[in-house]
């Protein structure tokens, strides 16, 4: 079937893996779909409607309750939100109150859910790559966003910019690493800052161990320097996305393909 | 932490923001720092001049 990159990625954000399977993918496709349904079911079979303490802005009423674009970053992965907010009790007091309430193992299983949506926008764009027709050079280029949003820098490594790689790397785990120091491993936990960890998430392993470890502790004390904490967290995950946007580009121009587009068009 | 630590720790912050913020100029990493040095020199008397800007104002308008 042909699909128009635009409409693979649109595609692709609704049913993960159903562009690919229809452009003639259908190994991928399946990885799209288990991996991104896959971790949001496992997410929020944990967390259930814990899931609405994450929205930035809540939403009582309204057409923001039923396409629920202030849960981010899972919004990205649009078919499961759209699916488990039409699932969504009706607000009453009791509702909202249960919402409230912590669950536990909510860290990680917040994680899952978050992820399931940088891995729907991951999964698209490269459903767009393949409906473009064009062979992959060293790397597909969602691949290697994938691999940097991860593991900051891998994909420069693996495309062959060791040093740049190893480089901007350690800097994106520095910056994340001392945001976790200042704020006494507290500036990376998602039922407190909803919103900034949204920045966070794209910085994956930082994100991950964050979930897994200093999260689920106990502050014992109000950290100092909290504030600095959470906006260098934030820093680094942005920081990394825009290592990921280099990385994808540079497996874009690796492209034999796009190599020779560019001589024809010079 | 007092205002003195944080101002210690902007610059090799700075600097590690503009590493990353040049990297699709270059392709290995002496060229990075190569360019990454002199815009932290740039954003750090930008910052200082805005700084100052502020301090003034606070002085010229708020007795």
């Amino acid at each position: 079937m042909v699909l128009r990159p635009g409409q693979a990625a649109i595609l692709s954000f609704a049913v993960p893996g159903l562009a690919h399977v229809l452009l003639g993918r259908p190994v991928r496709g399946l990885v799209a779909f288990a991996l991104t349904v896959g971790a949001f079911a496992a997410g929020y079979a944990i967390v259930g409607d814990r899931l609405w303490y994450m929205e930035f802005m809540p939403q009582t009423s309204g057409i923001f309750r039923h396409v629920p674009v202030f849960v981010l970053p899972e919004f990205l992965n649009f078919g499961c939100t759209m699916v488990v907010a039409a699932l969504r009790d009706a607000p009453t007091p009791d509702v909202l109150r249960h919402v409230l309430l912590p669950r536990p193992g909510e860290d990680f299983a917040l994680a899952l859910t978050g992820f399931s949506g940088y891995a729907a926008a991951l999964f698209a764009a490269d459903a767009w790559w393949v409906a473009r027709g064009q062979r992959s050079g060293r790397m597909a280029p969602a691949a290697a966003a994938a691999l940097t949003w991860m593991v900051p820098g891998s994909g420069h490594f693996l495309l062959g910019q060791r040093s740049k790689g190893l480089l901007t790397g350690a800097a994106v785990l520095i910056v994340f690493g001392l945001g976790l120091f200042f704020g006494g491993g507290h500036s990376v936990e998602r039922s407190s800052y909803t919103l900034w960890w949204a920045g966070q998430a794209l910085c994956g392993i930082g994100a991950l161990f964050a979930a897994l470890v200093t999260a689920p502790g106990r502050m014992t004390e109000f950290p100092e320097s909290l504030d600095l904490g959470y906006v260098l967290a934030t820093c680094a995950g942005l920081m990394n996305l825009m290592l990921m946007t280099d990385a994808f580009t540079i497996a874009e121009e690796s492209s034999p393909d796009f190599t020779a587009a560019r001589e024809a068009s010079a | 932490m007092s205002l003195l630590e944080r101002l210690l720790w902007f610059p090799p912050i700075v600097f590690l923001i503009m590493v990353v913020y040049v990297a699709p100029k270059a392709s290995d990493a002496r060229g990075l720092v190569r360019l990454a040095l002199p815009k932290t020199g740039k954003v750090l008397g930008w910052t200082a001049v805005i700084v100052v800007a502020m301090l003034v104002l606070e002085e010229l308008f708020l007795p």
